[in-house]
């Protein structure tokens, strides 16, 4: 009789997981501040070679200085919101949704936020990519500088 | 008893009349009482035949052996060359030390010996070579063409993990909020994927931001 009663609490054990949906892991993202300048000696911050490749293409030919400024990784779950601070500003970041799909990369939607070290909110975007791809928002500084900002969530 | 018969040797023969010509002639007594007498060899006890058919054949028979004789120095006179090199080579031979002995046959290495052996037994090992070669070749020449075999083995390999090549999609910009300002999307494209690029420009631009 008591084996029974085992028994019975296994399988409603068992049917309890089975049923449950399945909890997505947290995401793991990463923020690369860029700064972008224009030198007669071309210069690659080391730190940035996974980047390399992108940034010597259009718009981003317009310079050929590339320092990196800072990195910082946060872990979202989804609905997960997170912050980071920067030299040019601050860098807020929502992880709206993530979805799993056969035979693809999970796609991931994100809520970005940017604002300049004035604290004024430059732009605010949601964006929908693939988990490991790369999205980068940038705008101007003075002296004819480039502050860029990339991100890549997995 | 009958008178032996004398051979009576005179500068003038006389034919045997009334003889068996056949028969052989005995010598006589006085035939060779005149012979010792010619060479001086008569003993002393003997009387010396007499007379002059004993005369006659003396000096005959001393005229025969000065013929005999003279004919021997002419033959020892035509000789002397070829013998003086005879002799001359007998003193030579005389004179050379005694030859040293020959070594002990005790004392040949064993390799000598079985060379010598071999040596003395070549013609049989040429032919036991010749046969055996010729017995090789013939084996080879007719012996069965090899055989062509097929060894099957199983070889455990690694299996091949295949490689999971997920679908890529390209990033999508659902909405953008800039404000006064103005915003650009632009799409890199390369071996990594498709990058989404935002690039904001202020309406108002702050020329002391970041100084």
């Amino acid at each position: 009789m008591k084996h029974h009663r085992y028994a019975v609490a296994l399988a409603v054990l068992g049917l309890g997981v089975a049923a449950a949906p399945a909890a997505h892991a947290d995401v793991s993202c990463t923020v690369v501040e860029v700064e972008a300048s224009s030198a007669d000696t071309p210069s690659m911050d080391p730190a940035l070679r996974p980047l390399e490749k992108k940034l010597k293409k259009p718009p981003f030919t317009s310079w050929n200085v590339f320092k990196r400024l800072g990195a910082s990784t946060v872990s979202l779950a989804p609905q997960g919101v997170a912050s980071a601070s920067l030299v040019h500003g601050k860098f807020g970041l929502l992880l709206r949704d993530v979805t799993e799909r056969p035979g693809k990369r999970a796609r991931l939607s994100l809520g970005i936020t940017l604002e300049d070290a004035g604290g004024k909110r430059v732009v605010d975007t949601k964006v929908n990519v693939d988990a490991g791809d790369y999205f980068v928002a940038g705008r101007p500084l003075p002296d004819n500088k480039g502050h860029l900002v990339a991100l890549t969530c997995k | 008893m009958t008178a032996p018969r004398s051979l009576v040797i005179s500068p003038n023969p006389q034919p045997n009349v009334g003889q068996n010509p056949v028969s052989k002639p005995t010598p006589d007594r006085s035939a060779l009482d005149c012979m010792l007498l010619a060479d001086g060899e008569l003993p002393a006890g003997e009387a010396a035949p007499r007379g002059p058919d004993a005369d006659a054949t003396v000096a005959s028979i001393q005229e025969l052996g000065e013929l005999v004789r003279g004919s021997l120095e002419l033959a020892a006179d035509d000789a002397e060359p070829r013998l003086a090199g005879l002799w001359d080579l007998v003193e030579r031979r005389l004179d050379l030390p005694a030859a040293p002995a020959p070594a002990p046959a005790a004392a040949r290495p064993l390799w000598s010996r079985v060379w010598t052996w071999l040596a003395g037994h070549r013609s049989h090992m040429v032919t036991g070579l010749v046969s055996a070669g010729a017995v090789g070749a013939l084996a080879l020449a007719l012996r069965p063409a090899p055989e062509v075999r097929t060894i099957e083995r199983t070889v455990a390999v690694p299996a091949v993990t295949p490689t999971a090549v997920l679908a890529r999609t390209p990033p999508e910009v659902e909405s953008i909020d800039v404000g006064d300002g103005t915003g650009s999307v632009f799409t890199i494209d390369d071996e990594d994927g498709e990058t989404a690029v935002l690039w904001i420009e202020p309406a108002e631009y702050d020329p002391t931001e970041g100084i």
